[in-house]
């Protein structure tokens, strides 16, 4: 039996889905069937083939879209759907559980509008795998955005990935990072479970990974409301659970009502619910055993004995004195090891009575070593992680930039998710924002820089992403993922409007040859949409006030922020003004359908990711009233930030007019031996070949010589002649060795 | 005068009493005579009962003090209601030349998890000069098939080595025919199916506590008992699922793969036993017949090797006996210390033998509270470091693991099949071995241990990322999921336990997969550069299939079978240390990035045109053939396994439960089964 808490914090409200799983699976389904289709076509069949696999590819995207629209919205901000429990190891528990929320909705959203833009863009160029693998990984990326654990989010992550490297034609420079960013993950969490471990007894705390469940009974003003005619805890009692603190004063209920109360339990999934001394469980309408997950589920009001049963061979959890007045829903939730951000944030959030949250002390009290702690460690292997997955778009592949965007952005969810985690660490939170915000400039350096029309998109697309990190974690995430969210769609948009382009891999080489007018306008629009929207503004206002920790002066933030828009902005301006502006004799015939579509989706996409509110996200305000609180709210840092902002500005004037002179003496040799060194510099510095080559010189030759000093083996040695003879040998040495001993075996006998 | 003949009386009777011993005065016992053991229980309604006569084979009465189950409740031997009631109250007294008979039974619960009872009932008698004797017990449940699942692993381990038998008496007598291949394949599926059948039937819950030493599925018989050795083998979390394992993958490498143009008979043979030899040193509970396997094992796959193996295979091969032989010598050592050191204990018969080569027998022997030197050093410690030298010689780890490349880059594809399921796996299950034997010296261990296979993963996982065969990567690969495994069995956590013991078959079946894929390419190619081949989704998709689900497997993905155990890998490393859970991702991710630059390069983009054009992809009109027929039925069953493993990973980790349970407290004895946040982070302890 174990011991329980009784906490009250802010808790968002949970509802069960029954079909959440529908949004990644249906796209899932679409790429099996694109790839059926693929399989058994006959060769004379392959256009027709082509065109049933595109089919099956948006049948998947848009179904999948249907369904995350036909779910149904109450007032509860979750919704959860246990698919599975998939193993557990020693006493922490893995479950494969998808949860909606309104983060998560935003990400699948944007997946889901790239997806669909990318399989109308691709309708003449598509190529058979590129029905089957883009579904499939929107489907991992789907999995990503909404999984509640940070393993499954990497397991959705590794199948997006693995499928764009594919698609991509051996994505390699990213996928390796993205294993990387993996591993970066998947340690953090591992460290936030231990770090979570933990229990109260005896007035003490005693940390073990043994899973608990408390009680969390809505807002404080409720929970007072609550207690105040709740049941004294019997001092007596021999459970060693948890005190209510003195000071908390209960007093004595009526519980005579007879009314109905509820109980939501979202903890250890899979469990049977047995109410007070029954020996049997809490069973449905339908005379089923419940199981955890469960929402408002009716129990008598009252004071009860609650006790989960986990399935497998774990130990029951007992939750003695659970009062629960009429119409009241008392809430349970997880306390101990886990790898959900989700029930890491209800813990976080749960505190005593009268204020004070004993599991957030405890985290903070976790050290790995002196001076730092567990929760440091975990929140910035995670956030770096997610950082490391955003950032390595800069390594996309030219016609693959959407592609890799797409499997990307569900990292911003997790990021989002980690946000109650940062709060309480906000050194972590301020050195990623500053790391993110560098990355952010250099990248968009790098765009303004670039040679080609792919390397501009490919620098604003990574720097976009590293912006989206800052915006999160500078307390805007709302604004950083509908910012997200549309930079994803237009980057869809631009990469298309990009492959009509009749010129060379140069800029200069486009500079005399028209793309098609409704492919201007769709770059007009989306470098807009990219460069200047509300949210943007707002992830800059959060920059300028945020300064985490006092480490991270939030004008830093803002500079380096306001200069990678702007050196974005330029860059893609650049490319247009190169590409489609310059007037040519050779006009494209047609402007095909495709790109007003692609046209449509992208305005459609972008602006109902503009009009959705803010609020939904978890901001009190609006953007607009976010951005215009944000300019008035001018403190005394607010002053000095202000006289600095000058400053930055001139600076960044000086920049871009510097970059501009550079680049208007270029010629297309010099841009090409440009292209050339600069590729080559990047490539030294990160090319995961050059270590590997390190290593093995260090290693396997070491290690070869070890062998050749022990075995007296020369790799120059002829091989040796072979001869039956030896064979025969060897035969009845191996056959005599089972023969001697069975005999040996029926002698004894 | 009275006086005086009292006192010559009490003269006399001392000096009779210092003459003769004590003994000689006593009043004369019986003579104990036990039947010969171990007693069957036969099924009698819910119950098994039996019996065993005592004899008095002597002219004076004999006294039984005592007739018990040898179990206690801290010792637990024998599952629980087995009761034994002689003939009459205790003391009990036998007449000169009659006997009694004691009864015995078992009743079982409908919650009992042993499906098996071996055990012994120990006699206490006034017969001094025969001291305690015992007589053993056996009692089997029904099982589906009678005497092939009563016998499952015997069955699993005759059936190849009497196939094997018959083929080299018809290679040695000149025969040649194809219905050897037949007959190979018949034994390697009817094998498959039995093992398949003995892992889902297989509890994962049993732990030591249900009695039979936690083992199921037991065989348990007389062999060389003068020597103390028995014929004992049995299933555990260690071996079960890698069982299974290697009897699938023996049958898809033979189904899968056409036999050697010369000696095919010779090369079946070997195939044969090195698989038989596999499984039994896995299986195996007795330490000669350990060792036995082993060496069968080394030897077969050496000779194959040579024989089979491709124009570098002579180096390989001797580089791999370089390693092999002095890892065989090393785990031998180990043990002898160790068996010269036992306590006295009873045979499956209930003989007494000085010392036992029971590997079960020497896990209760307290060796820590032993006093003995080996080169000045403490046995104990010796015989771990020994046996742990040997078992990562083994399993190739670093520094040692060149010879694992090797041979899989040389071997031909269903012998490199085989090799990487069997070699690697009896070397890790021999570290789990040796650390169930001498858990003190394991704790003992466990930091310089962790070091070591983090080191080793990350040194092959480096190695294997600058390779462009992905055979050689192969085995660095496997050798940096070796490490890992090391390095969880020495976070001595629960997780790390159950990470290990997880780790082994489903790397083994990851690997495999790998393995046959790229065996089947290379041989369509005449290729070894994995990096000048591409294209390979578009022209076999099958095979790319089998290749990257392998190749993710080795690289130990996400939702795959070793990818949630280097998950639970990484879980158990934390306590140990930041740095040590740093270094398991730092692994993970490397090795991610070695196997996934070649898989996905092999596996993306277009056919180079001097592979389309090549001699070799002539006769298909420039095409990499893709798998068909059988070769496709075999990998895809095999793919399903290991698919399997990846999305249901409980099949592993329940299998494994019941050795977390048990080595888990042995490792990391403070706490209630695991370490606490307290002993692993004390600086921030209240």
């Amino acid at each position: 039996m174990r011991a329980v808490l009784d906490l009250y914090g802010p808790l968002h409200g949970l509802s069960l889905a029954a079909w959440l799983w529908l949004v990644p699976g249906l796209p899932l389904i679409g790429a099996l069937l694109a790839g059926y289709i693929g399989l058994t076509a006959l060769p004379r069949e392959g256009e027709v083939a082509a065109a049933r696999q595109l089919l099956a590819w948006r049948a998947g995207v848009g179904l999948s879209a249907a369904a995350l629209a036909l779910i149904r919205w109450g007032h509860d901000l979750q919704q959860l759907q246990h698919l599975a429990r998939i193993f557990r190891v020693g006493r922490i528990e893995l479950s494969a559980d998808l949860l909606l929320d309104p983060v998560s909705l935003l990400t699948a959203s944007s997946v889901l509008l790239a997806s669909g833009a990318l399989s109308f863009g691709r309708a003449g160029a598509a190529r058979p795998r590129d029905s089957v693998l883009i579904p499939l990984a929107t489907s991992g990326a789907l999995v990503a955005a909404l999984a509640d654990a940070v393993p499954i989010a990497v397991l959705g992550g590794l199948v997006a990935s693995l499928s764009g490297a594919i698609v991509a034609s051996a994505h390699l420079r990213a996928f390796c990072i993205h294993r990387f960013s993996d591993a970066l993950l998947l340690l953090g969490a591992a460290t936030l479970a231990w770090a979570l471990g933990g229990g109260f007894g005896a007035g003490e705390f005693t940390s073990d990974m043994s899973p608990r469940i408390a009680i969390e009974s809505g807002s404080h003003d409720d929970a007072r409301a609550t207690a105040a005619r709740s049941l004294p805890m019997d001092d007596d009692d021999d459970d060693d659970g948890p005190r209510r603190p003195a000071s908390a004063g209960p007093k004595p209920l009526d519980l005579t009502g007879g009314g109905k109360a509820s109980l939501t339990i979202a903890a250890l999934p899979g469990s049977l619910i047995f109410l007070d001394e029954s020996k049997t469980p809490l069973l449905s309408a339908e005379k089923i055993p419940v199981r955890t997950p469960v929402v408002r589920l009716s129990i008598p009001a009252g004071l009860h004995v609650v006790r989960l049963r986990p399935p497998g061979a774990g130990e029951d959890s007992l939750l003695s004195h659970v009062v629960a007045t009429t119409g009241q829903d008392v809430r349970i939730i997880a306390v101990g090891p886990t790898t959900s951000l989700r029930e890491t944030a209800e813990q976080l959030a749960a505190s005593w009575l009268q204020g004070d949250r004993p599991l957030r002390t405890d985290l903070l009290s976790h050290e790995a070593w002196p001076g730092t702690r567990l929760s440091t460690l975990a929140a910035l292997a995670i956030a770096l992680g997610a950082l490391l997955r955003l950032v390595s778009l800069a390594y996309s592949v030219r016609d693959f930039v959407g592609v890799s965007a797409l499997i990307s952005l569900p990292m911003l969810t997790l990021l989002t998710r980690l946000s109650p985690l940062l709060t309480v660490e906000p050194a972590v939170a301020g050195m990623v924002a500053a790391a993110a915000a560098l990355c952010a400039l250099v990248l968009a350096a790098r765009a303004a820089t670039a040679s080609d029309g792919h390397g501009a998109l490919v620098g604003v697309a990574a720097s976009k992403a590293a912006l989206s990190v800052v915006g999160v974690l500078a307390g805007a995430p709302g604004a950083a993922l509908l910012d997200a969210g549309i930079t994803l769609v237009a980057i869809v948009a631009l990469e298309q409007a990009l492959a009509t382009t009749t010129g060379g891999p140069l800029l200069a080489a486009n500079a005399s040859k028209n793309a098609p007018s409704g492919w201007n306008r769709v770059f007009v629009f989306a470098t807009l949409a990219i460069t200047a929207s509300a949210p943007i503004a707002t992830e800059l206002v959060a920059a300028l006030g945020f300064s985490g920790a006092k480490a991270v002066p939030g004008v830093a933030l803002l500079g380096a922020s306001l200069s990678a828009v702007a050196l974005g902005a330029f860059g893609l301006a650049r490319v247009h003004a190169m590409s489609f502006a310059t007037r040519s004799k050779d006009q494209p015939a047609t402007t095909p359908v495709k790109a007003w579509i692609a046209a449509a989706a992208s305005l459609i996409g972008a602006a109902c990711l503009l009009g959705f509110d803010a609020r939904a996200i978890g901001s009190d305000a609006s953007l607009a009233s976010r951005v215009v609180g944000h300019a008035l709210d001018a403190g005394p840092a607010n002053d000095l930030q202000s006289s600095v902002a000058p400053v930055t500005l001139l600076w960044l004037g000086l920049t871009l007019g510097a970059l501009a002179l550079a680049r208007s003496r270029y010629t297309q040799a010099g841009v090409a031996g440009r292209s050339e060194r600069s590729d080559a510099s990047m490539g030294a510095a990160w090319a995961i070949a050059k270590p590997a080559a390190l290593a093995d010189l260090a290693l396997v030759h070491a290690e070869a010589l070890l062998a050749r000093l022990t075995s007296k083996v020369s790799d120059d040695q002829p091989p040796a002649e072979r001869s039956r003879g030896r064979l025969v040998w060897g035969l009845v040495v191996v056959g005599a060795l089972p023969v001697v001993a069975i005999i040996a075996s029926w002698v004894e006998r | 005068m009275k006086t005086l003949i009292r006192a010559l009386s009490i003269a006399v009777g001392l000096t009779l009493c210092l003459i003769f011993p004590a003994r000689a005065l006593a009043a004369p016992s019986g003579h104990i005579t036990i039947e010969r053991g171990p007693v069957e229980l036969s099924q009698s309604g819910g119950s098994y009962k039996g019996g065993f006569a005592i004899d008095n084979t002597a002219d004076t009465p004999l006294v039984l003090s005592r007739v018990a189950v040898r179990s206690d409740a801290d010792d637990p031997r024998v599952p629980r209601n087995v009761t034994v009631e002689p003939e009459g109250a205790m003391p009990l007294t036998i007449a000169p030349h009659t006997r009694k008979r004691v009864n015995i039974a078992w009743t079982p619960e409908p919650t009992t998890r042993q499906r098996q009872l071996l055990g012994h009932v120990v006699v206490t008698s006034s017969d001094e000069s025969s001291g305690e004797v015992a007589v053993g017990l056996r009692a089997q449940m029904p099982t589906p098939l009678g005497v092939v699942t009563d016998h499952a692993l015997s069955t699993l381990l005759l059936l190849p080595l009497l196939g094997a038998l018959a083929a080299i008496a018809l290679y040695l007598r000149g025969i040649s025919t194809r219905s050897v291949r037949a007959a190979a394949i018949a034994i390697t599926v009817t094998q498959s199916a039995l093992a398949l059948w003995m892992w889902h039937a297989f509890d994962g819950s049993v732990t030591r506590a249900d009695g039979n030493d936690g083992l199921q599925f037991v065989e348990h018989a007389a062999w060389l008992s003068r020597a103390g050795a028995e014929y004992f083998v049995g299933a555990d979390a260690a071996n079960v699922a890698v069982i299974a394992i290697i009897a699938i993958v023996s049958a898809v490498g033979l189904v899968a793969t056409a036999p050697p143009a010369r000696d095919a008979v010779a090369f079946d043979a070997l195939y044969l036993i090195a698989q038989a030899s596999g499984i039994g040193a896995l299986a195996a509970q007795d330490a000669l017949l350990w060792l036995s396997c082993i060496a069968t094992l080394t030897l077969s796959v050496g000779f194959a090797l040579a024989h089979f193996g491709d124009a570098t295979a002579a180096v390989s091969v001797r580089r791999a006996l370089g390693s092999l032989v002095p890892g065989f010598a090393a785990i031998a050592g180990a043990l002898v210390i160790l068996h010269l050191h036992a306590d006295k204990t009873l045979l499956a018969s209930g003989a007494t033998v000085a010392r036992s080569w029971s590997l079960p027998e020497l896990a209760r022997v307290s060796f820590v509270l032993k006093s003995g030197t080996v080169f000045g050093l403490p046995f104990v410690k010796v015989a771990y470091a020994l046996g742990v030298a040997g078992a990562l010689a083994y399993a190739g780890a670093f520094p040692v693991q060149s010879w694992l490349s090797g041979a899989l880059s040389s071997a031909p594809t269903a012998l490199g099949a085989l090799l990487v399921v069997t070699v690697p796996t009896v070397g890790l299950h021999a570290l789990a071995r040796i650390t169930m034997t001498l858990p003190e010296a394991a704790r003992w261990a466990a930091t310089p241990l962790l070091a070591l296979g983090l080191a080793s993963a990350l040194a092959s996982a480096l190695s294997a990322a600058a390779q462009r065969d992905p055979g050689r990567a192969l085995g660095l690969a496997v050798a940096a999921q070796t490490g890992l495994a090391v390095a969880a069995l020495a976070s001595s956590t629960q997780q790390g336990v159950m990470a290990f013991f997880v780790l082994i078959p489903a790397r083994a079946a990851g690997c495999a997969l790998f393995a046959l894929a790229w065996g089947h390419l290379r041989d369509r190619l005449r290729v070894r550069d994995g990096l000048a081949i591409r294209g390979l989704g578009a022209h076999a998709p099958m095979l790319a299939v089998a290749l990257t689900l392998g190749g993710l497997s080795a690289m130990a993905a996400p939702l795959t079978g070793s990818g949630w155990a280097t998950m639970a890998t990484l879980l158990a490393a934390v306590p140990r240390g930041f740095g040590a859970a740093a270094g398991v991702a730092l692994v993970w991710a490397t090795l991610a990035a070695a196997l996934g630059r070649l898989t996905l390069r092999i596996v993306s983009g277009s056919l180079p045109d001097t592979l389309r054009d090549s001699r070799e992809l002539e006769p298909h009109g420039g095409r990499v053939p893709d798998l068909r027929g059988r070769q496709l039925a075999a990998i895809a069953l095999l793919a399903l396994v290991v698919g399997a493993a990846g999305v249901y990973p409980g099949m592993l980790f329940s299998a494994a439960w019941g050795a977390a349970r048990d080595l888990g407290p042995a490792l990391n004895p403070k706490g209630p089964g695991e370490i606490s946040l307290a002993d692993a982070f004390p600086a921030q302890e209240r």
